[in-house]
């Protein structure tokens, strides 16, 4: 499935962008356990978050996003991949990332597939997000 | 025409987005260009030339001074209070406008107008400087 920015969340990515003079926020990357596709006026509230054993939230700070470089005519930057390990069972259907301290929903991407995890497996996501002109 | 953000703004744009301290975030200088040029993503500043008309002055835009972002239409939309520019007794002929980082001077944004503007003596110019971010699925 695809990423799908919110519209809330597009908002606060453009405050970011252009009006911002302190220093944002962090994000944090959340896995979800309901059976849900994301839309564009989804919230965080349409997430339910993981709760299976080891599971914690991932903190995605500023400072260590990649430096933005263009690929394939987009600007595109990533992050180090972010690896779930659970020691029970579990079902993923995707993940949803979040302001760290706000808690507004930025994006979020059901899986192609649903995990279903047993303890010993891990969900290892890579964090990239591509920005493009609209013309 | 329609508002093309260069690959190099993208990047810059991006930077600001996610990485950035912004507490030393630059502003952002918008300008008037006079060559018949059409902007795509492959354009730089040095693509365009700024006009030089009598009275003429780049315009700063402080990031505190844009908009809150809103929703409108399903895009995040924000805007900055609209610019004038007075032709003096030399005129020009304008093609369209950019952006760059005030600093950096990298180029951000840039629109070709609908038609070419031949301004004289008292002509006035107004932009509305709008911004849009949209996610692409």
């Amino acid at each position: 499935m695809a990423i799908i920015f919110a519209n809330v969340g597009e908002v606060v990515l453009l405050k970011w962008m252009l009006k911002d003079t302190s220093i944002s926020e962090n994000l944090t990357m959340k896995l979800y356990s309901n059976n849900y596709t994301p839309v564009a006026s989804s919230t965080a509230a349409n997430f339910t978050e993981s709760s299976f054993s080891g599971y914690s939230a991932k903190t995605l700070s500023r400072g260590s996003w990649s430096d933005p470089t263009t690929v394939s005519g987009k600007a595109e930057s990533s992050y180090a991949s972010q690896v779930y390990s659970a020691t029970g069972s579990a079902t993923v259907y995707g993940y949803f990332i979040v302001g760290a301290s706000s808690g507004t929903l930025i994006l979020g991407e059901r899986f192609p597939v649903t995990r279903v995890l047993t303890s010993g497996d891990t969900v290892t996501i890579i964090p990239k997000i591509t920005s493009n002109s609209e013309n | 025409m329609p508002i093309v953000v260069a690959n190099v703004g993208e990047i810059e744009l991006l930077d600001k987005m996610l990485k950035d301290a912004l507490t030393v975030d630059e502003n952002y200088t918008m300008k008037l260009f006079k060559n018949n040029v059409t902007p795509d993503q492959s354009s730089v500043a040095s693509t365009f030339t700024e006009t030089t008309f009598t009275g003429y002055a780049a315009k700063t835009l402080t990031r505190a001074g844009w908009t809150a972002a809103a929703t409108v239409s399903n895009k995040a939309q924000s805007s900055y209070s609209q610019q004038s520019w007075t032709c003096g007794a030399t005129g020009d002929t304008i093609y369209g406008y950019y952006i760059v980082g005030a600093t950096s001077t990298v180029l951000l944004w840039s629109e070709r107008f609908a038609a070419a503007r031949v301004l004289s003596n008292t002509d006035v110019l107004n932009i509305t400087p709008l911004f849009t971010l949209n996610s692409e699925n």
